[in-house]
């Protein structure tokens, strides 16, 4: 099943036993007839995804799951079923706004509820508790090596394009297959620092283009601290079970959460989170890496420029529309960033 | 201690510096072409050759601009941005902003009172503002770029340039040439609309004193008089403003000559 | 009942005969060479002559273009946006949806039903998206201008152009050159340059199965190429396309005759 790159219930397509492929289109320009569909000024993640549907990229999937997260993708799951020729299953589903509070649960427990039973009339499977409850320990299980790998991150001998390259396996593998690779590099974390770089926090919807790693790592830093909606957000670190009924723990897995703009977070709960990411991890400066046009991470960045900027960590603000490669300009401007930091470090 | 070399590989021109004792002994300048490696080499060779330095008295080579890649000779790699900060603190110790116009691109860079980059800001995607408008802008007129910051100077009724995109302002400078105006008001008004330009961009970082003005464009007095008067502050020019970039890249490589970075 | 429409544009006057609203019956292009007004007469005498009209016999006249007001025996003017989207609609009746790339400026037009223009958006402010561009290149390019569109036609492997602006995009294509990329790769790399910038416009009126090119564009093969292959519609490109906004004030001339005849018939009974 594809799925739009963002948050979904993954544990209940574990449950049944359904891959979820994530789908970012092809990078690069959208183009055909379908990019026209939705104007030039939405983001390239829902341009390039309703491109790449409708030239056929739907026909190695057997469905499509569209979370509502913004604007645009609701947009785009409505606008995408009307395709010519789209005969393949869609499903929505809504997220709760806001933080834990009597009304999200029940909010979302009815939404995961009727996706589930949608799932399970389309794939004539049986979803038991049993089955649930084991697929959240998966996720859990994958969730708490991905933590350990972000949050010992320096301690880590590996460069980031190589962490990411592992981390985002994560959006098509089998989650048992993924959760193997995650252990053994979890195995390779050492008892020292392994990074040399200059600790930054990272800021935005995903690591593309991937060649971005490779300028921060070649330009003497490294991303100590991850906040990406697609990486860092989707990891939930709790010590185990939050409730015996599978379905309500499931609903505690989805507040525990990291704030996320998608999901209707305060700002201010958000930012405290954020100081306290680049505070954790020793960041020395702030990267915000927007793609054009995504609202919800866009509203957000005037009040990270005050927040990091009060605290006098510099702010780098890179802006994105899923290109192929970096262009030289951004590779100088993402250079230019880490010069500063390293003056800033020698003068300090 | 040996000598320090500094390569800037612009869009239109190779520069090279060679520092001694953070003092310029040599420098040259040259076009740049297809080969960049060869341009780099050629640079290098040319300055050698003016005040008569052997390659091996040369310890430690930096590159810097959009071609910096490309100088596989050398030791370090730095970014054009860190480089004028650096070389505009050297020959200007007071300097807090940097206005670098260039060929294809303008860049404001705030500095601190070390040399070291702050906060920066760059126009990177479009002609205006950039020495490109002027140039374009020039031939249309009939005109040398090294001969139109002179001549704007003797404006009497700058003449208003209207449009942003170079190639409609060519248009419009064409235009108004039709209409009979004097080609010294239309050049004054093509500079304070670079003037104006260079402003926002100067903003964006924060305006303040001392403003040290590089890159080719700064050669023109015209441009530093129109940006002095947009900017209501006086602005630091050197004759070397346009080997700014590779005399920040020297620096850098002269301190590394020293043992590690200037404490 | 016999209405003309002149288009009087930067550097051609564009001219359309039309009768009772229905039936086009000539089209003439003359250059403006100094006068303006001197150009529309020259065209209108051309199409009458050619219809064995006498001037008098033409019955409304109705002026567009950015010298629709430089033409002293109009009895009407109408703005070329109006105009244009009324003569696409007469080629083509399925369109919805217009575009044109002038020289200097390019726009894309949403159009109902009855003609009239609903949404637009326009590029006046850079030239990457306009016909200059294709004129800057061949000047530096050295490639006749007339040339520039079937010579880009035998591209096999365009060369796109990453540089949004037009003049910065010269060092690309220089550098192109000196990298023995072939001509026609990069000739169309410019041509879907522009198309990328228009259909950019085209995507904010919001797209139609099917768009009508109006204004020179349409002797360009390689345009409509570039444009096909950008967008992937269904691309309406004829020679008649130039004279969309003359056919276009011809028709609107026509109406608001009948609308005048109504009137008076109305206040004589």
């Amino acid at each position: 099943m594809a799925v739009l790159p963002i948050h979904y219930p993954k544990e209940i397509l574990t449950a049944l036993d359904i891959l979820a492929v994530e789908m970012w289109g092809p990078p690069g320009p959208p183009r055909g007839a379908a990019a026209g569909r939705i104007q030039s000024y939405v983001c390239a993640v829902v341009r390039n995804a309703l491109a790449f549907l409708a030239s056929g990229g739907a026909e190695v999937v057997d469905g499509v799951l569209f979370p509502h997260t913004c604007d645009s993708l609701q947009g785009l799951a409505t606008q995408a079923t009307d395709l010519g020729g789209w005969g393949k299953a869609a499903f929505v589903f809504q997220h709760p706004r806001g933080g834990e509070r009597a009304s999200a649960r029940r909010f979302a427990l009815e939404e995961l509820r009727s996706l589930a039973r949608e799932l399970e009339a389309w794939t004539g499977r049986s979803l038991s508790p049993e089955l649930l409850a084991a697929a959240i320990r998966l996720h859990d299980e994958i969730d708490g090596c991905r933590a350990s790998l972000l949050d010992g991150r320096a301690r880590l001998p590996i460069g980031d394009p190589e962490l990411y390259a592992l981390l985002r396996r994560g959006e098509w593998l089998w989650p048992e297959e993924h959760l193997a690779e995650l252990r053994s590099a979890v195995g390779r974390l050492g008892p020292e620092p392994a990074q040399t770089g200059l600790p930054l926090l990272v800021t935005g919807y995903v690591p593309e283009p991937m060649s971005l790693l490779a300028t921060l790592n070649d330009a003497g830093a490294f991303v100590a601290a991850d906040d990406y909606a697609a990486v860092g957000r989707r990891v939930v670190r709790r010590n185990g079970v939050a409730d015996a009924d599978p379905w309500a723990d499931l609903i505690s897995r989805y507040l525990a959460h990291p704030p996320c703009p998608t999901r209707g977070t305060d700002l201010a709960v958000r930012m405290r989170h954020l100081v306290s990411l680049a505070e954790a991890s020793g960041a020395l400066g702030v990267l915000v890496h927007v793609q054009k046009f995504c609202e919800p991470e866009l509203f957000d960045v005037p009040a990270i420029l005050a927040a990091f900027t009060a605290r006098g960590l510099p702010v780098l603000v890179l802006e994105g529309e899923l290109e192929r490669s970096l262009s030289g300009q951004a590779e100088t401007r993402v250079e230019a960033f880490v010069e500063l930091l390293r003056a800033r470090g020698r003068a300090a | 201690m040996k000598l320090a070399a500094g390569i800037d590989i612009g869009s239109t021109t190779a520069k090279c510096v060679i520092l001694k004792d953070s003092q310029v002994v040599a420098s040259s300048l040259n076009p740049v072409g297809v080969n960049i490696v060869r341009d780099a080499e050629e640079a290098l060779r040319k300055a050698l050759a003016e005040a008569s330095i052997d390659r091996s008295e040369v310890g430690f080579v930096t590159g810097t601009g959009y071609g910096r890649y490309k100088i596989s000779f050398g030791q370090l790699t730095v970014t054009e941005i860190s480089c004028h900060a650096r070389g505009a603190h050297l020959l200007f110790p007071g300097t807090r902003l940097v206005i670098d116009i260039g060929g294809q691109d303008t860049k404001a860079i705030r500095v601190s009172e070390r040399g070291e980059v702050v906060d920066f800001a760059m126009n990177d995607k479009c002609a205006a503002g950039t020495g490109r408008f002027l140039d374009v802008c020039a031939g249309a007129l009939g005109f040398d770029v090294a001969e139109i910051g002179p001549l704007s100077l003797q404006a009497r009724h700058p003449v208003k340039v209207s449009s942003t995109c170079t190639v409609f302002a060519e248009s419009e400078v064409t235009s108004h040439v039709s209409r009979g105006k004097d080609p010294k008001d239309i050049l004054a008004g093509l500079h304070t609309s670079i003037a104006n330009r260079s402003l926002s961009l100067l903003q964006r970082v924060g305006i303040e004193p001392e403003v040290t003005f590089t890159g080719g464009v700064s050669r023109n007095e015209g441009m530093v008089r129109s940006l002095s008067a947009r900017l209501g502050l006086p602005v630091n020019v050197s004759p070397l403003s346009q080997y700014m970039g590779a005399i920040g890249a020297a620096l850098m490589g002269e301190e590394r000559l020293k043992g590690g970075a200037a404490q | 009942m016999i209405s003309c429409g002149l288009d009087l544009g930067s550097s051609l006057v564009k001219g359309a005969l039309v009768e009772d609203g229905k039936k086009l019956l000539a089209t003439a292009t003359h250059p403006v060479r100094g006068n303006l007004a001197e150009g529309g007469r020259e065209v209108l005498e051309q199409m009458a002559g050619e219809e064995n009209l006498l001037p008098g016999e033409i019955d409304y006249l109705c002026t567009t273009g950015f010298g629709r007001y430089m033409f002293p025996e109009r009895q009407l003017q109408v703005s070329d946006f109006t105009s244009s989207a009324k003569g696409a609609l007469f080629l083509y009746p399925a369109t919805r949806h217009v575009l044109d790339v002038g020289a200097q400026s390019s726009r894309a037009m949403a159009v109902s039903l009855t003609g009239k223009v609903v949404k637009f958006k326009m590029n006046e402010k850079c030239a990457a998206g306009a016909g200059r561009f294709v004129e800057r290149c061949s000047k530096y390019l050295q490639v006749p201008l007339e040339e520039m569109a079937t010579r880009a036609l035998a591209a096999e492997k365009p060369r796109l152009i990453s540089s949004v602006c037009a003049v910065l995009a010269e060092t690309e294509i220089i550098n192109n050159v000196a990298e023995e990329i072939p001509l026609p790769d990069i000739l169309m790399g410019v041509y879907l340059s522009l198309a990328q910038r228009a259909f950019g416009l085209m995507r904010y009126v919001g797209i139609d199965p099917e768009v009508t090119l109006v204004g020179g564009l349409v002797h360009s093969p390689a345009m409509v190429r570039a444009v096909q292959e950008t967008t992937h519609l269904k691309v309406n490109a004829e020679p008649l396309g130039h004279h969309a906004a003359a056919i276009g004030a011809a028709l609107l001339g026509y109406q608001r005759s009948l609308k005048l005849a109504r009137e008076r018939a109305g206040t004589g009974s």
